[in-house]
Parts: structure tokens; C-alpha cells; sequence
């Protein structure tokens, strides 16, 4: 069954796309990154799934229905949003919200979670840190077991420790109850060993929607002279290049035959794959050169 | 498996997040009755009238005003979203707020009345120096209530509606808004037409005919600030 699919999607605000032609299909029970730049329409796609936006063009549907004001859907929805929390209201009543508004939430493990977090149940949200909004939301969202689970740069303010054992709770909430995670965050190489899939989105474009391991193997970079990498300009798709002198590396989509490979080994060229982080900073960079191109200027 | 019952789920959820909000409000309101009487009690040694029901009706209107201008704003709505909730029900937790908040305020101030009564009565044993005279009958206080209850529902139903067309599409409402206080202010011919407007439905009626049209006024206002919660985004 498809949790989420998109046809054409489209949202505006004023003139500026948000998001531009979007089509997505996400099956149930699956953990989904949601990967992309600041600003490339992430948390927009996040909230037009989560009912909050109307799309301007084009259709979305969420366990086969319309999101937008639809409490059927939305029931069945939580997008972690710690910014959203009234600043003035306790912990503990935020907690008997969720009991009233989520059938499967479980307050008796949410407040375990948070005495074990540290995070006083009595304290008001305002005067939480931002690591400790964020773990509340996380708590929150995991533990309402919503069969769409959103989570919107969930390890944003948490430190080392905090955010390994948010990746534990993850998984073994996901083992117990599986559910469809989309997950956004920067954090890519933290989450990688936990996504199924990964949609890489840009300016409000979905530049790919691919299974983890297609991206893992999606490139490679090619380190050797520069005579010898220049051969493939034309003949392959360079997503990355950075030249030291008379090295060079290139990174290429893997499309390269095992024999061309084979050859540019014995050339000195040395190949190592390019990791999912690297694959999306590639596919996403823009256009006028590196920060460090800024500088030289 | 998706939930069921989400609708009523989330009404109760919702209606607890209303109730967090209006308990400290509610504390105001009763903190600013109790001062009023008793420094009224404190300065002056009579009592002419009542200053329970007078202040409870004027402190109802002006603090659900303020109430209505705070939960129609787009930050406040915006909080309601981070648990399950779709607009009819914040419609409708709105309008259940305009009649149930009124009602809760203008009995307490009965309770208050009933208090400032029991000290007048006792201050008049202890003391030579002290008159008091109200006269309410039974049957004067109960349309004195429902007349009073129907004018502070109608009139927080009108400014819930203007705020919730107003946060959504402030340029328009201003310029709308602006145009008719200046039409009001500057051409005689409307504001007379207006006014006689006004006259011929408020003016000169029976309480219950009063009750009625103060009724349709308020349900057309529910009806209108309905138009612009229903179509606006979680920004």
C-alpha cells in the first residue's frame, strides 16, 4: 500500500516555487531521508504532507486521501515540530494532549523516556534548551506511533550521545511498531545506516528517489593525473571535480563498464565509492563554484 | 491500522488545550472582580447599585475581546495545529469558547454579587454610617442575565469574526475597516442611515424579541468568520 503519493505536486508562496512537479510514491513501512540543501523545499513538502498547506498545483494523498483539513488523515499524521509547542504550556499537559489526540500513544513510556532524558514533566516548554525541545518532540513523535511519522531535522541541538540513542529509539520503535518514517535532516552520514530509501530534493525539485543501497553505488571518485581522468570528460557524467596540481579527482555517476574500470586502475587511478552524503552534496551543488571560490575571488 | 474516532479524539484534545488556556484567564478575570469590589468597598461607604454585576459585565466584555484577539491570531492557531486538528473544529471549539466563556463569567459575577450583598448586609449590622439600595427582583435578574449573556456573546461573536477575516487578509479588512470609520466619521447621510439601522433593530424591543435578534446576529457572525479559518494554511 502507498502511505504517500504525489502527482505534480506543486506549492507557491507569492512567485517563489517551493516546490516544483513533485511525484512521489512512498510504500508503508519504510524509513525515508529526506535530503536537500537549506531553503530546497523540504520542510514545505513535510507540511503539505502533514495537511498544514494546500498545494497550489497538482495532487497529494495520504493513506489515499487529501491531507488538507482532513482529520481522518491527520490522526493518522505527526510532523515533529518542536517550534509549534505552546511556550507557555507544562510538559505534562502537552503529554495528556497527545494521550487524548493519538489512540496508540503510550504516556506511561513517554514520561519514562523523559525522566531518563532528564527532562523535568513539569517544566514549562519555554524554559527547555533547544537539545531538550527536541528530545521532547522526538518523544513525543515516536511514541504516538503514528503510522506516518515525520521528522523535520530531528537530531538539530542534541548532542553526541543524545543523538545516538535517538537513532536506537528509532530503530526499535520501528522494529516494534513498524510505520513509515520520513526523516529530513543535514545529519546525512549519521542516518544512513538506518534509511531505506532516500528522496534527494533541490530548489523544490526531487532530483531522485532511490533505495539506499542504489545510492551508495550511485558514484564513484576516480583520484589519478589529470591526463588521464580529462579522457572521460564528454563520455560520463562528472558530478565532482577538484584539481591538486597534476591530480585530479572526478566524481562520476557509476555507469563506468567493469573493463573501463579495470583500465583506469592499471592506470594509477584510484577508485573508492562516493557515500550518500557525498552524493547528494554533489547532485545539489550549485552552480558558482565552492565558498573557497569566493575567497580566491 | 489507521485510528478511528479521530474526529471526537481530536475535539477532546482540543478542547483540554482550550481549557489550559482560559484557566489562567479565568483567574484574572475573578482577581480583577475581587479588586474592584473591595477597593470599591474600601473607598466609598455606600452602595448604590451593584458593582458586582456592573464590573462583571464591562470586565466580560473587555477581557473576551482581548481573548478573542489573541486565539484568532495566526501564531495562536498555529499552536493548536501540533496535535491533530482540522478547522471546523477550531470553529468549533471557538464559537463553544464565545457561549460557554460568557456564561461561566457572568455567573461568577452573580456569585460576586451574591458575596457583595452578604457584606453590605453585615457592614449595615456593624455600622450606623452605611446605606445600600439595589432592587432586583427574580424575575428582572433573570432578563437582566439572558439579555446581558446574548449582547457579550453577540458582541465577542462580531470581533471574532473580524479578527479571524482581519489576521487572514489584513490589507483588505484595513482598507474596508479604515473606509467605513471614515464614511461614519465624515458623511452625515451614512452615518444617520446607520445609525437608524441600528435603532430599528436594538431599539425599543421586548427582552425576548432583543434576545432573538441579538441571537441572528451572532450566528451571522459565526457564519462569516467561519469563511476565512476554513480556507487558511499552517504557515
Amino acid at each position: 500500500m502507498n502511505v504517500v503519493i504525489l502527482q505534480d505536486l506543486v506549492k507557491r508562496f507569492g512567485n517563489k516555487k517551493a516546490l516544483d512537479d513533485i511525484s512521489l510514491d512512498l510504500q508503508e513501512n519504510c524509513i525515508v531521508g529526506l535530503i536537500g540543501r537549506n531553503g530546497a523545499g523540504k520542510t514545505t513538502l513535510l507540511r503539505t504532507l502533514a495537511g498544514y498547506l494546500r498545494p497550489t498545483e497538482g495532487k497529494v494523498l495520504v493513506f489515499g486521501e487529501n491531507p488538507f483539513d482532513n482529520i481522518r488523515v491527520l490522526s493518522n499524521v505527526i510532523l515533529m515540530d518542536d517550534e509549534r509547542y505552546n511556550p507557555s504550556a507544562s510538559l505534562w499537559d502537552l503529554i495528556d494532549r497527545a494521550a487524548l489526540s493519538y489512540s496508540r500513544f503510550d504516556k506511561e513510556l513517554a514520561i519514562k523516556l523523559l525522566n531518563y532524558f532528564n527532562i523535568p514533566v513539569k517544566a514549562k516548554i519555554k524554559k527547555l534548551s533547544k537539545g531538550m525541545k527536541t528530545l521532547f518532540s522526538l518523544v513525543i513523535a515516536l511514541i504516538s506511533r503514528s503510522p506516518l511519522t515525520m521528522l523535520d531535522e530531528p537530531t538539530l541541538g542534541l548532542d553526541a550521545a543524545h543523538r545516538k540513542e535517538f537513532l536506537s529509539l528509532l530503530l526499535k520503535e520501528y522494529s516494534s511498531y513498524p510505520r513509515t518514517f520520513i526523516v529530513s535532516s543535514h545529519l546525512i552520514s549519521e542516518l544512513e545506516g538506518m534509511m531505506e530509501q532516500v528522496v534527494l530534493i533541490d530548489n523544490g525539485r526531487m532530483v531522485f528517489h532511490k533505495a539506499i543501497e542504489d545510492v551508495q553505488s550511485y558514484a564513484l571518485y576516480l583520484t589519478g593525473h589529470k591526463k588521464v581522468l580529462e579522457e572521460l570528460e564528454g563520455r560520463h557524467n562528472i558530478i565532482y571535480r577538484e584539481q591538486m596540481g597534476e591530480m585530479m579527482v572526478f566524481g562520476v555517476v557509476n555507469d563506468l563498464p567493469d573493463e573501463e574500470l579495470r583500465r583506469l586502475e592499471s592506470l594509477g587511478v584510484e577508485i573508492s565509492a562516493m557515500g550518500v552524503q557525498d552524493v547528494c552534496v554533489n547532485l545539489t551543488r550549485p552552480d558558482k563554484g565552492g565558498v573557497l571560490d569566493v575567497i580566491a575571488k | 491500522m489507521l485510528s478511528q474516532n479521530s474526529r471526537i479524539r481530536a475535539m477532546k484534545s482540543l478542547l483540554y488545550s482550550y481549557y489550559l488556556d482560559f484557566r489562567s484567564f479565568y483567574g484574572i478575570y475573578v482577581g480583577i472582580m475581587a479588586g474592584l469590589i473591595i477597593s470599591k468597598f474600601l473607598i466609598t461607604p455606600s452602595a448604590s447599585g451593584s458593582s458586582a454585576l456592573n464590573a462583571g459585565l464591562v470586565n466580560c466584555i473587555f477581557l473576551l475581546f482581548i481573548a478573542i484577539i489573541i486565539i484568532t491570531s495566526n501564531t495562536e492557531l498555529l499552536k493548536k495545529f501540533s496535535f491533530p486538528v482540522d478547522r471546523d473544529l477550531i470553529v468549533l471549539s471557538h464559537i463553544i469558547c464565545i457561549l460557554v466563556l460568557p456564561a461561566i463569567m457572568l455567573l461568577t459575577s452573580c456569585v460576586f454579587f451574591l458575596l457583595e450583598t452578604a457584606a453590605a448586609e453585615l457592614t449595615l449590622v456593624t455600622s450606623g454610617n452605611f446605606f445600600y439600595s439595589w432592587i432586583i427582583t427574580k424575575s428582572s435578574f433573570l432578563t437582566g442575565f439572558a439579555v446581558s449573556y446574548i449582547a457579550i456573546v453577540c458582541l465577542t461573536s462580531m470581533a471574532w469574526m473580524f479578527f479571524a477575516w482581519f489576521y487572514r487578509h489584513k490589507i483588505i479588512v484595513s482598507v474596508i475597516g479604515g473606509t467605513f470609520i471614515l464614511a461614519l466619521i465624515y458623511l452625515d447621510d451614512f452615518r444617520e442611515g446607520f445609525s437608524s439601522l441600528v435603532v430599528q433593530i436594538f431599539h425599543n424591543v421586548t427582552p425576548g424579541l432583543l434576545f432573538l435578534r441579538l441571537a441572528a446576529v451572532t450566528l451571522v457572525s459565526f457564519a462569516l468568520g467561519y469563511i476565512p479559518i476554513k480556507r487558511m494554511e499552517v504557515k
